[in-house]
């Protein structure tokens, strides 16, 4: 795969130089509920993954978490990954996903379900996780459509409505719809799998909190475990699932997981958890032959840092 | 790895009675690749399409509330037009 020059584009006027960060990692912020809303937040386990009732987490995947690398990682990007499956699920085997209850509090508040309109009326769900005030991470297919096949539907959506902690037909903290959206021209115009992620500017915040994102190395991500928490379309509308594992492989820009997902939840942020902080990995954008989401390298990291507001 | 085009699986989803199901998520679940995970809502008409980045054999699954959750299996040599029926579950 070759690297194409690679720029910032945003659905609306050009955007100015981005500014590389210093540090690949940004915080993260509980946020701040409106008034009546119960301020509560949760404890995590020691383990890297949510303590949700009734989630027993990665069964058999624990014994070797976070753990430093015992070997050279090579920079062998797909090489690592090995060769695809023939044919694969995005569920895979026994569907251990588990439905996130309590959405208005933090972390749950910071996922969202999104609905998106494409540029030919078309309708589609995703989900996001917030990673600023009023902006939103999620993957480049969700807030640009390339290759569809359809006259008319390719480009930016029209629009995007987001609702963080959804739960079925209840949005806690309301919704708020955006047409400001930001990705990579080696998505928008090379359509490259592996640059699939962007964000959604919101026109103003939900004080609803936000998660970190940082760019690790190699043996540091595949030593995670991998959390998505979002909005599958094969359960009932608008409820949040949450499943958790080990990450399977890494490469240059990709990160692989047998997470459980489903249609509806590109965009999750795939995070982990240490010391009770909450930090983005990658984008999870593919189910089908292997689950993967675009990884948080230090290119990533830049321009999406300098997107955060 | 790029966004790419094989087909398209497109169709209409309809209830016991015939009638066109607005709102309802189709989505794959397998695929002989990677496939972008989301889902589509189905219009007015009842009307769907999603893109097949590669020929082969995939899973189509369709719900909306309150009814159960249907798949048919596909070929993708080119594009695919289907028709599903929604059953209460």
């Amino acid at each position: 795969m070759s690297d194409a020059p690679n720029t910032a584009i945003s659905s609306e006027s050009e955007l100015g130089e981005y500014a590389a960060g210093e540090a690949m990692i940004s915080d993260p912020s509980e946020g701040e509920p409106s008034e009546g809303m119960r301020l509560q937040t949760l404890s995590s386990g020691d383990e890297g993954l949510e303590d949700v009732p009734g989630y027993d987490g990665p069964a058999g995947a624990l014994a070797d978490l976070w753990t430093p690398p015992t070997v050279d990682l090579p920079d062998a990007g797909e090489a690592s990954f090995g060769p695809l499956p023939p044919a694969a699920e995005s569920v895979i085997g026994v569907d251990d996903r588990i439905k996130i209850q309590n959405t208005a509090e933090y972390p749950w508040r910071a996922q969202a379900s999104l609905v998106m309109t494409a540029a030919d009326g078309s309708q589609w769900i995703g989900s996001g996780t917030f990673i600023g005030p009023r902006t939103v991470l999620t993957a480049g297919h969700c807030v640009y459509i390339k290759g569809s096949g359809v006259p008319g539907r390719d480009g930016w959506m029209r629009s995007i409505t987001v609702m963080p902690g959804r739960n079925g037909s209840a949005t806690p903290y309301g919704a708020k719809t955006s047409s400001a959206f930001r990705s990579v021209t080696a998505w928008t115009v090379n359509g490259n799998q592996e640059y699939d992620y962007g964000v959604i500017i919101l026109p103003s915040s939900f004080n609803n909190g936000w998660f970190g994102i940082t760019s690790l190395g190699d043996g540091d991500v595949v030593n995670s475990v991998g959390n998505i928490a979002g909005y599958p379309g094969d359960k009932p509308a608008g409820t949040m699932w949450y499943h958790s594992r080990k990450i399977l492989s890494v490469g240059p820009r990709k990160v692989y997981y047998d997470i459980d997902t489903a249609g509806g939840q590109s965009g999750s942020g795939v995070y982990r958890l240490v010391n009770n902080q909450r930090h983005v990995i990658a984008v999870h954008a593919y189910g089908g032959g292997a689950n993967s989401g675009t990884r948080i390298n230090g290119e990533v990291f830049n321009f999406v840092a300098s997107w955060i507001v | 790895m790029s966004a790419a085009h094989a087909g398209l699986i497109a169709g209409v989803i309809r209830d016991e009675s015939g009638a066109p199901v607005e709102g309802a998520r189709v989505y794959l679940t397998a695929a002989p690749g990677p496939i972008p995970d989301v889902a589509a809502l189905t219009g007015p008409d009842g009307s769907f399409s999603l893109a097949a980045p590669a020929p082969g054999d995939y899973r189509l699954e369709c719900t909306a509330d309150g009814v159960a959750v249907t798949h048919t299996d596909v070929t993708v040599t080119g594009d695919v037009d289907l028709e599903l029926t929604l059953r209460p579950r």
